[in-house]
């Protein structure tokens, strides 16, 4: 187990390496020059030739790439192009709050999509089915932007309940928290739903059932153990994703997170910035799926990493 | 007894504390940023908006502007004096100034700063050449590349001098500045967030691209990056304290969410939207709340002189007549702006409204095509970034040109990927949305001149037929003093090289929409429409 675990962490190296090379290629590959972006726009030669000396675009690329890893070695990301600041300090500042936000909405799509799931498949073809069903269909072809507009609207204009856009661990969270987890919330429910019905006609829940296990045991202890592995599986992709998808949502709800970090970044040409955001999700990714391999065995004992 | 301590404490504190704190509140006023967000705040290094609308609240130069006038007006310098050649400006600065760092200003504060505006590595914004490219030892700071021809040895890289000589501290509280020529345009250019005073020595200990030390009404106190800045009111400040103590400038990326922002009572001032135009203008309380205010500006296209089909003179004056700029206006714009037949928008005196040189034709533009060697009409690909208005102007006017043979293809891409393209002369037509860095013709006008502050890319704009005649307007108007004659020269440059050779095609001179909250008074915005905290008053309500 141990070794595994050693084992993959070793593989996040090689990983890394090669995303962070795609990605610093295909940078400099992409038309358009920071330098001018700096420059505000302006066609001032004298001045972007001043900020490509500054920022060392003027060495070849092999040279830039060079010195990028042998900083990265040491943890050295460098200095954003556009706002003037390490892009370390300007990660940490944004990555807990696009973290505290997935984890909220992760925590509102869980919460409500498994039980709404478990109701569906449990009261198939009901009212209440029909219901959660709905609710799912709503969540993946809903545009967030438009839902969060009219969340703004309602809770924050009309009701005055709830701060229309902000930063803030607080009331702040609502809003941006429910607009993101919808996509996931639904993913939740039909996963569960969908999951449980499959397990539910499996032989053991029969066998369970005619031993004359109660009903409710038969479906907490033998069921939804095994019909949670799916749902595992696509709840930790779906997360990782949820980090970088959070991007919409941090636009509306002027949430200072790092998915709006890195598409103002992209559109700046700011190299070092995006470089070091695609590290974290790169590494975030990869944490995630090892985490999820390692409660596999937890659940189903026929999974073993030893 | 006791009871009754606490009871008159208590009674004390109510009394005492609360209008202190409602006072706080309510001298307290939140915006928005425009676009995004700042990037640095090193005036030196300054070079959008966002950025300015800090700079100009926590710094001053040694001239400020007018807010209504824009005219060039004492700020740090009390007043000045100008040789009678034009060239030598001599500055008293104002006494008793301090620095939000206790300093007081004098007049090596002033030498610091334009040295290290001039200096490669720090001035790195363009307001740095507009400021001090026609200053004496500007080339001598900035010493231009040695070009190398293949085959010869790189030569020796000239090392550049420390310190620009034209700058030059008379005593203590006198500047002298040093013009290479006569430019009457100089004290316009002051007042550019490039010549705001720091003092001296501040940057080696002072990072301003993310703090700041200035003599501005306003100081620095919050720069969260993507959230927010605070400016706190400089209690200090030679003008008299400002009546608003606090400023939140929150950065809100999206312009709808401003706007909802307003409507729940947020923010204090918003720019409109486009696209929520019509429904504040019909809104009962929005309406009351609405100003309007045109902005220098002119939109124009510029054009790839060396192009083919655009390089011919008589398919751009086609094509500007083709253009039905007030439907374009009515339409697209809601009614905000004005048509432009020519480069200087109104507010300037150089504007001149009786000059029509294009008014929309498309018969005589097809004549005229076809005079061109077009008869059967001409494929045209406008160039843009992705700004929905300017996207939206663009398709109007290909769908006015099409009746004059005009077939347009409208190709907006990421700005990054535009401006690239037009920097490598790699296109054929473009729109640009120039604001005027300051009030003067000549901001406009180095449009139709390759090298210029205004645009280094030449596509043909250093060798067009005609461009000397353009250049010598140019130089002549630049070197007069403000007055009948300088005008006539702007608008003689003007009619030769936009309504005779339509060397740039320009469209129409912009307005911005405000919402104004009713209990912000006095004058939040000057006739830039630049916010001004220190000139608002409060208790309109």
């Amino acid at each position: 187990m141990v070794r595994y675990f050693v084992g993959r962490l070793a593989q996040l190296i090689p990983t890394v390496f090669g995303i962070v090379t795609v990605v610093f290629l295909l940078m400099r590959v992409l038309p358009g020059d920071p330098a001018l972006v700096l420059a505000g726009f302006r066609d001032d030669a004298e001045t972007v030739q001043t900020l490509r000396a500054q920022l060392k675009l003027d060495e070849p690329i092999l040279n830039q790439y060079v010195a990028f890893m042998s900083d990265l070695t040491r943890g050295d990301l460098g200095v954003s192009f556009a706002q003037r600041r390490p892009v370390t300090s300007l990660i940490a500042q944004t990555f807990p709050n696009t973290a505290v936000l997935a984890i909220s909405a992760m925590g509102i799509a869980v919460s409500l999509g498994i039980p709404l799931g478990i109701i569906s498949a449990l009261r198939r073809n009901s009212v209440w089915d029909f219901l959660s069903r709905f609710v799912a269909l709503i969540g993946v072809s809903i545009p967030i932007f438009w839902l969060g507009i009219q969340l703004q609207i309602l809770f924050g204009l009309q009701l005055a309940i709830l701060p229309v856009s902000g930063v803030g661990f607080d009331e702040h969270l609502i809003l941006p928290a429910v607009s993101a987890s919808m996509g996931m919330l639904a993913l939740m429910t039909r996963m569960t739903r969908s999951s449980l019905l499959d397990v539910l006609k499996q032989d053991y829940v029969r066998t369970a059932r005619s031993k004359g296990l109660h009903s409710r045991r038969v479906i907490l202890l033998h069921a939804l153990k095994n019909a949670f592995l799916p749902v595992l599986t696509v709840w930790g992709t779906s997360f990782a994703g949820l980090l970088s998808g959070t991007l919409l949502v941090e636009f509306i709800f002027s949430w200072p997170g790092m998915g709006r970090l890195l598409v103002q970044s992209i559109s700046a040409r700011d190299y070092p910035m995006v470089q070091g955001i695609v590290i974290v999700f790169a590494l975030t990714y990869a944490v995630m799926s090892l985490i999820i391999d390692m409660i596999y065995p937890l659940l189903d004992s026929r999974i073993s990493h030893g | 007894m006791n009871l009754l301590k606490h009871g008159l404490k208590f009674f004390l504190l109510l009394v005492l504390v609360l209008p202190l704190a409602i006072s706080a509140q309510d001298s307290t006023i939140t915006v928005a940023f425009a676009e995004a967000q700042p990037g640095t705040l090193d005036p030196a290094a300054a070079a959008n908006a966002d950025e300015f609308l800090v700079l100009r609240n926590v710094y001053e130069g040694l001239i400020g502007y007018d807010p209504q006038t824009l005219e060039p007006v004492p700020a740090l310098a009390e007043s000045w004096t100008v040789s009678e050649d034009g060239k030598v400006y001599t500055f008293t600065l104002r006494d008793g100034v301090t620095f939000s760092d206790g300093s007081t200003l004098d007049a090596a504060d002033v030498k610091y700063t334009f040295d290290r505006l001039a200096d490669r590595d720090t001035g790195l914004s363009y307001t740095a050449g507009l400021i001090l490219s026609n200053v004496v030892g500007w080339a001598d700071v900035r010493p231009p590349n040695p070009t190398v021809a293949e085959g010869t040895p790189t030569p020796e890289p000239i090392v550049p001098a420390e310190s620009i000589s034209g700058v030059e501290v008379i005593d203590e509280s006198t500047v002298q500045i040093t013009l290479a020529s006569p430019a009457s345009t100089f004290l316009s250019r002051l007042t550019l967030p490039g010549g705001f005073i720091i003092p001296e020595g501040s940057g080696e200990t002072t990072d301003f691209a993310t703090s700041s030390v200035g003599t501005g009404a306003y100081m620095l106190t919050e720069n969260t990056p993507a959230e927010q800045v605070v400016l706190t009111a400089n209690a200090n400040y030679w003008g008299g304290a400002p009546e608003v103590q606090q400023v939140t400038i929150r950065v809100i990326p999206e312009q709808s969410v401003q706007l909802i922002e307003f409507e729940a009572g947020n923010l204090d001032i918003v720019r409109v939207p486009q696209a929520d135009l019509q429904r504040v203008q019909g809104d009962a309380t929005l309406s009351g709340q609405y100003i309007e205010i045109p902005t220098l500006s002119t939109f124009h296209l510029r054009v790839n002189l060396n192009d083919p089909v655009m390089g011919d003179p008589l398919v751009r004056r086609a094509f500007s007549m083709a253009i039905d700029r007030q439907a374009i206006i009515d339409s697209v714009l809601q009614g905000q702006g004005v048509p432009a037949d020519g480069l200087y928008p109104p507010g300037l005196s150089a504007f001149d409204p009786a000059s029509d040189p294009f008014p929309y034709d498309p018969e005589a533009a097809r004549a005229l095509l076809a005079e061109a060697g077009y008869p059967n009409g001409v494929d045209v690909t406008l160039r843009t970034g992705q700004i929905e208005t300017e996207v939206r102007v663009l398709n109007a006017i290909a769908q006015t040109a099409a009746p004059a043979g005009f077939n347009v293809t409208v190709n907006s891409t990421e700005r990054s990927l535009w401006d690239a393209d037009r920097g490598a002369c790699n296109m054929q037509a473009g729109s640009i949305a120039w604001g005027l860095d300051y009030p003067d013709p000549e901001n406009v006008a180095a449009l139709v001149l390759a090298g210029s502050s205004a645009s280094r890319t030449n596509c043909g704009y250093g060798t067009y037929e005609g461009v000397d005649q353009v250049q010598a307007l140019f130089t002549q108007g630049l070197a007069q003093a403000p007055g009948d004659e300088r005008i006539a020269t702007f608008r003689a440059l003007e009619q030769l090289a936009v309504s005779e050779l339509a060397t740039v095609i320009p469209v129409y001179h912009g307005a911005s929409s405000y919402l104004i909250n009713p209990r912000i008074g006095g004058a939040p915005l000057d006739n830039q429409a630049a916010m001004r905290f220190a000139n608002i008053t409060l208790g309109g309500m």
